[in-house]
């Protein structure tokens, strides 16, 4: 594991949400890293942070009556006048209570300033190579590839159908040499993405495409980020990020299939 | 149960906010004022550690809502990834990446914050 593979997981790995083998790696790389070590005291700090010092809203006594009122255990309470019930609460209603706390309080950060801005800053594309690649690399994890394995454009496309707003063209190149092997959802550029896999000897591909209407067509330009190649281009108001560690000649020749 | 809990409120609290607040909810972030051109949240360890609880909520607000939402329901309600997932109806690869996203973006903030208030104080303001 190298540090453009480490980084985009540490969040996963102080999460505990790495599956064995990328646990372990995990910890290999981190201990002889200096870099990876300090992203992930990075991490550490912040999530102490969030956890000291983040507003947490605690739901008022009313909505806990009412919630109470309608939970079976506030329901038996209420229809059979038991005070004492209300005095020392069952596991039950203490539980219903704790739930609507957290829900309460989720409910109050969600609704808590949210702003919007729109300018774009003068490195778009850079930001955006630096989350396709991330994207791509959290992609190649145990089980994260797909969410629906399929050879077949015709089971992958309809898959899309009610999962996003915009229907992904999918084609299958097996005869050209890289077989379609799938298509999951990602979240690439404030937005859920359509991320359609493909596979050529043993690299995979990742392909996202998202709608740009108001961009025209343009030519397919090349990036190289952390031995990652990344082609991109926008076509027929798609835009298409495409990214793989395979080499910039079939790159180039994968993005002709994708654009013929 | 409690993911059920709060897809409910969450499906509720969207709902609300979508006549009331359209405009927030087309959230986009501005990457070119909060990110800077290398994204080195490593070396910010430091100063993030340093940020007051007004910059914290200030920080959070800041952050896209799906963003923010991931964030909550990992830090403050402990949810595993696929229990948030079940919550904002997204699958765990999608939280997974709104997480990382969140927390570069809240440290990049949070540094800009800090790195501010510090030159204020400097200048005596």
């Amino acid at each position: 594991m190298n540090c453009a593979e480490s980084k985009p997981l540490v969040g996963s790995y102080i999460d505990g949400e790495l599956d064995a083998v990328h646990n372990l790696e995990m910890e290999r790389h981190i201990a002889g890293c200096p870099s990876c070590a300090a992203t992930q005291q990075s991490a550490l700090t912040l999530r102490s942070l969030i956890r000291e010092k983040a507003p947490y809203f605690r739901a008022p006594e009313t909505l806990r009556a009412r919630v109470n009122a309608i939970t079976s255990a506030g329901h038996a309470a209420v229809r059979t006048g038991d005070t004492t019930a209300e005095r020392q609460p069952s596991p039950t209603k203490r539980l219903a209570w704790n739930w609507m706390g957290a829900a309460a309080a989720f409910a109050l950060v969600l609704v808590m300033g949210l702003r919007v801005s729109n300018l774009w800053g003068p490195s778009q594309e850079n930001l955006l190579a630096g989350e396709v690649e991330s994207a791509h690399v959290r992609s190649l994890m145990a089980n994260h590839l797909m969410d629906v394995p399929s050879t077949d454009q015709h089971t992958v496309k309809p898959w899309f159908h009610g999962k996003l707003d915009f229907a992904p063209p999918v084609n299958d190149f097996a005869s050209d040499g890289f077989p379609l092997t799938g298509g999951r959802l990602d979240y690439v550029h404030g937005q859920t993405v359509a991320a359609l896999v493909y596979q050529r000897r043993q690299h995979p591909i990742n392909v996202f495409v998202w709608p740009a209407p108001a961009e025209k067509d343009s030519d397919v330009r090349e990036i190289t980020r952390d031995g990652y190649n990344i082609l991109h281009w926008t076509r027929g108001g798609m835009t298409y990020w495409v990214v793989s560690d395979l080499a910039l000649d079939e790159m180039r020749q994968f993005a002709n299939l994708l654009r013929r | 149960m409690r993911s059920w809990l709060l897809a409910i409120v969450r499906n509720t609290c969207y709902s609300w906010l979508r006549p009331n607040r359209r405009q927030d909810l087309a959230v986009e972030f501005d990457e070119g004022t909060h990110t800077p051109e290398n994204e080195t949240p490593d070396a910010e360890g430091l100063l993030i550690a340093e940020a007051s609880r007004e910059m914290l909520t200030r920080a959070l607000e800041e952050l896209p809502a799906e963003f923010r939402e991931a964030l909550v329901l990992r830090e403050l309600e402990g949810l595993s990834y696929k229990e948030i997932g079940d919550v904002a109806g997204v699958p765990v690869g999608t939280v997974m990446s709104r997480l990382a996203r969140a927390r570069t973006r809240l440290a990049v903030i949070l540094a800009a914050d800090s790195g501010k208030e510090a030159a204020d104080e400097l200048r005596g303001k």
